[in-house]
């Protein structure tokens, strides 16, 4: 299995995770977050999912950056820019 | 600008299940307001593709879901979508009611190839392709390249024996014969050392 296969492990495991164990599935998409930055690579949607995750977790600031994140690498992805006006709105 | 592309994209989604055609009029021109800006997008380009998948459009849309992966490799949705339109193209590439020579081959060829999907089926298509339409030297280098990536199979060496010859490179196809010869002689045993003549 490559290191490219490994990340998307992670990523579909926390996709399984994110109803029943949040916590494990933010752990799985940090590591996916840090495998994928030593190979080079950077993912908006993998940015965006660990938004979504912390949103639900109501840690709105650490979404906030994620979704950020998100943008900086893909200015045009319409679901996180409604995230990021949802969480702002929660912020104020 | 960039909220005149937002509204195009929120428009092209809108029409999509209604009007596809008319949606991948407004995707289109928001990517190229996109690229205007100097703006790269992996949402825009997979937008795209899947107006164009509901369209049948193959070709461009395994094109634009190329373009998305490349932007965004874990793009999990993309990824899907590469994959199934992948092995529509392929099937299409190798269909038996396409001629040879049909021009639509080097498209499909190097669109798969670009996007890291061409089989081994895919490389003896276009090599025929190739030799159909006159190009010896692409057919000659696609089979050398061919054997190298799968030396055990006996229709590589087959199809560079053939075009060794309409290349009038003789040496090289009997060179090729030998190799099938050997391999047609010794039957495949799991572990076993293939050695080259």
């Amino acid at each position: 299995m490559s290191k490219q296969d490994d990340v998307l492990v992670k990523v579909q495991a926390a996709q399984s995770l994110c109803s029943e164990d949040p916590e494990r599935a933010e752990v799985c998409l940090r590591s996916a977050l840090k495998d994928a930055d030593a190979l080079g690579q950077s993912s908006a949607t993998l940015h965006l999912q660990l938004a979504e995750l912390l949103f639900r977790l109501r840690r709105t600031r650490q979404a906030l950056a994620e979704v950020s994140e998100a943008l900086a690498l893909d200015p045009f992805n319409l679901v996180a820019l409604n995230l990021r006006q949802v969480l702002g709105r929660r912020l104020r | 600008m960039t909220d005149q592309i937002l509204q195009k994209m929120q428009t092209a989604q809108k029409l999509r299940y209604r009007d596809a055609e008319l949606a991948e009029v407004f995707a289109r021109s928001a990517l190229e307001d996109a690229q205007a800006l100097g703006c790269a997008s992996a949402s825009l380009h997979f937008l795209l593709a899947d107006i164009l998948d509901d369209l049948r459009k193959d070709l461009q849309a395994f094109a634009e879901v190329t373009e998305a992966l490349r932007l965004d490799p874990l793009h999990l949705r993309a990824r899907d979508l590469a994959g199934r339109l992948a092995t529509r193209l392929r099937l299409s590439l190798r269909s038996a009611l396409r001629s040879a020579d049909d021009p639509a081959i080097p498209r499909m060829y190097e669109v798969l190839a670009r996007g890291g999907e061409t089989t081994f089926a895919c490389h003896l298509t276009m090599i025929r392709h190739a030799l159909a339409t006159g190009r010896i030297d692409r057919a000659s280098s696609l089979a050398e390249a061919v054997v190298a990536l799968y030396p055990r199979e006996e229709k590589a060496w087959m199809t560079l024996a053939e075009v060794s010859r309409a290349a009038g490179n003789e040496a090289r196809a009997c060179e090729a014969e030998f190799q099938l010869g050997v391999l047609g002689l010794s039957p495949v045993l799991p572990g076993a050392v293939w050695v080259k003549a």
